[in-house]
């Protein structure tokens, strides 16, 4: 296993100091995609849904390899962050007020050369850092070692997705198409050149959405209830579901409410007059 | 607790036993006046009210508002995806690190012929050609060095400072165009509220003591809800947040905090010290921020930063003598201000964020050793056709007035109003619309003691 893209072990980083092969990425676990300016042409989030800076603490308390409280601070070309052990000589002014101590993301990433030990070390030691598993202090995590190999995993399996969707958009029946296509709100009058066309859109935007919700048998159901008062096979009098055919009552429903969704209900929990009723419908409207 | 919901007949008052003039005992008889003092224990000065003192408000035509400021600096930059090495006065061929682009990874800096400067390694090169700019979030361009003997190899997050088209030759042909880009912000104004019933039994029982001059009920009543009205509108306006999740349709609002959480200086400490000013310094100063703020503390914080400032000042900045004064001196050791690495910083303490004030609870709470730094002064605007430059604070309490209203507007209803309706009693329906609009938000930074 690589020395990147290993999690390190509650405060490994007070007992043991790693060789990296790869310099390290750290990133901020935390995004404000909804407050992210956007771009004034395009509308689109201008870079990143990261603040610009985020500078954490160089200097806390941590637990030492003997589980005692210890003081850490980095000092830039320190080869310790234990305070204790910084006496040889001891830092001047200058030197603890120095930029090079500044622990600054960027963007909400932050590039660690694999050499600088003493700041992968003090970063692994910061109660903020979601790898540590045996904090002094329980905060809010704020930052992540970048594991590169699940980076690229997650990648790979959003491609998937993305390909899944778009796959069954393109080649799925017609019969699975329309209740999808009208949930997005595709008119399922047009012609069927069309629908398919809007759909494969509707994929590509969002695929892990559109697979869910074509896997989603309520939203069949939903379609059968809408179609099915359109051409007025059923029709809701006094509160109640009427078979127009037989112009039997069947059950309660708030007419002032989503019908569709009411029965669609009523389906999922088995109801049997419920699902005797769409079985029913979708004979009639294959007919 | 110190309050109840809903607010209707004030049940502290509506037990005859306790405060009727005609059942009090004889010895009540006697002391009564003693009782006819109230004392408003807890105040707060709420910053919301001094901006908008101040002018730092605007009114707003639509819900969602807008504006827009200039993304980044004029002169732009690039860094290096990887690390490319090549030998002296070779072309090197770079790929445009994240954070590069915009427009969701379309658009880049580089372009032919224009000059980048490497920070590090202080080498002038020129884009010699540019392979691809049409895949996004990978664009290439190739960099050949201005000088035969030095070398345009980068180390990954090398930054290219971009110099411009320079040294274009003779008869040069047209350049790229750089567009710097326009970002737009927005937020939303959103719904402050409050309903103060007081039924006529209310408003006839004479309270023991008097507020104003006068033993009316009604009159106290609305005194808390002003107080607290003004508690609530500084939490929307510094701690409000966009909501998704309520069973009606709604936005909500993104506070100041959240906006500066977003988009400002974000900045953790273990211990205030010197050092903490000079990190915060450096970073106020990478974003070319003002020259003054309003610092506004916890008590905590608050604390700190005053010890830290008594243990760098030789002898604790006490002064020692005062002319005039006999049989001692005033000692004082608080800092209104302090001017450090040319800037000044207002300090104060800001009772919002401590919880323990504000509610009497016992936690300390997010907010605890907790620093809100704003720019002090404007920045400057132009809106409207032919309008003039114009002033525009850096926070802006944004508001609404539908149907023509005023900022908070305020209804009666009930009996014993001109509002109309048959209950017998007054229905104070008071609503503002606000929200938070933060400019340069960049320049803005919260210090959060760990």
């Amino acid at each position: 296993m690589e020395a990147t893209t290993r999690k390190p072990a509650a405060n490994a980083a007070t007992t043991m100091k790693p060789k990296y092969e790869k310099d390290l990425r750290f990133k901020l676990i935390q995004d404000f995609d909804l407050i992210k300016p956007k771009d004034a042409a395009t509308g689109m989030i201008v870079d990143n849904p990261y603040p610009p800076t985020r500078i954490i603490a160089s200097e806390g308390v941590a637990k030492d390899a003997k589980g005692e409280y210890r003081q850490w601070r980095y000092i830039f070309g320190y080869k310790s962050v234990w305070v204790d052990e910084q006496s040889k000589p001891a830092p001047t002014k200058n030197q603890i007020n120095s930029e090079k101590n500044d622990i600054i993301f960027k963007n909400g990433h932050l590039l660690v050369k694999k050499a600088d030990l003493a700041l992968i070390q003090a970063l692994m030691l910061n109660d903020a850092f979601d790898g540590n598993e045996d904090p002094v202090n329980e905060i809010p995590k704020v930052f992540e070692l970048i594991d590169d190999n699940a980076s690229a995993r997650k990648l790979r399996s959003l491609s998937d997705i993305s390909f899944a969707a778009e796959s069954e958009a393109r080649t799925c029946s017609l019969e699975v198409m329309l209740p999808i296509a009208q949930l997005y709100g595709i008119s399922t009058t047009d012609d069927e050149d069309i629908i398919r066309t809007q759909f494969i859109f509707q994929a590509k935007q969002n695929p892990e959405k559109f697979l869910e919700n074509v896997a989603n048998p309520k939203f069949k159901v939903k379609f059968t209830i809408t179609e099915a008062l359109k051409r007025g096979l059923i029709n809701v009098t006094d509160g109640k579901i009427v078979y127009m055919e037989t112009g039997k009552p069947l059950f309660e429903v708030n007419g002032n409410g989503d019908v569709a969704e009411q029965i669609a209900r009523m389906v999922l929990m088995n109801d049997d007059i419920a699902i005797k009723l769409i079985e029913q419908l979708e004979l009639n409207l294959k007919g | 607790m110190a309050i109840t919901i809903p607010n209707s007949t004030p049940a502290n008052f509506s037990d005859p036993s306790i405060n009727r003039y005609g059942l009090i005992s004889g010895l009540n008889i006697v002391n009564v006046h003693a009782y006819d003092r109230f004392y408003d224990t807890f105040g707060f000065a709420p910053y919301t009210q001094l901006a908008m003192m101040q002018n730092n408000f605007r009114k707003v035509e639509n819900k969602q508002f807008l504006w827009y400021q200039s993304h980044g600096r004029t002169m732009g930059f690039v860094t290096a995806s990887a690390a490319v090495t090549v030998a002296n006065g070779a072309p090197a061929t770079i790929t445009v690190g994240a954070g590069s682009y915009s427009q969701s990874g379309t658009k880049s800096l580089p372009a032919l012929g224009y000059v980048f400067h490497n920070s590090r390694t202080n080498v002038d090169s020129r884009v010699s050609a540019v392979p691809n700019k049409t895949t996004a979030n990978a664009h290439t361009f190739v960099l050949t060095p201005l000088l035969a003997g030095q070398n345009a190899s980068v180390a990954i997050g090398d930054e290219l400072l971009g110099r411009g088209f320079v040294y274009v030759g003779d008869q040069s042909d047209k350049t790229d165009t750089i567009i710097k880009t326009i970002d737009k912000y927005s937020n939303y104004c959103t719904q402050l509220r409050t309903d103060d019933e007081i039924s006529d039994l209310a408003d006839a029982e004479r309270i023991e003591f008097m507020i104003n001059g006068q033993h009316s009920y009604t009159l106290k009543q609305m005194r808390d809800t002003d107080l607290r009205r003004m508690f609530e509108l500084d939490y929307l306006i510094f701690e409000g947040t966009r909501a998704d999740n309520l069973p009606y349709v709604e936005e909500g609002s993104n506070g100041v905090i959240k906006q500066v959480q977003a988009n400002g200086i974000n900045m953790d400490y273990t211990s205030w010290s010197l050092a903490t000013f000079a990190t915060m310094n450096r970073a106020l100063n990478a974003v070319g921020a003002p020259k003054e703020y309003d610092f506004l503390s916890d008590d905590s914080a608050m604390t700190e930063i005053q010890n830290s400032i008594f243990t760098e000042i030789n002898n604790g900045g006490i002064i020692y003598s005062q002319p005039g004064k006999r049989g001692g001196i005033d000692l004082d050791r608080d800092y209104q201000s302090m001017t450090i690495y040319k800037r000044k910083y207002n300090l104060g303490h800001y009772g919002l964020f401590d919880e323990q004030t504000t509610y009497g609870s016992t936690g300390l709470g997010a907010r605890n050793r907790f620093s809100l730094l704003m720019p002090v002064g404007t920045t400057s605007t132009s809106y409207g056709e032919n309008s003039p430059t114009v002033s525009a604070p850096r926070l802006s309490v944004n508001y609404q007035t539908p149907f023509n209203q005023n900022r908070w507007h305020v209804k009666e209803n009930g009996l014993h109003s001109d509002g109309g309706g048959t209950k017998a009693g007054r229905i104070i329906t008071t609503i503002g619309y606000f929200g938070a609009e933060v400019i340069g938000a960049q320049q803005f930074l919260i210090a959060k003691g760990s």
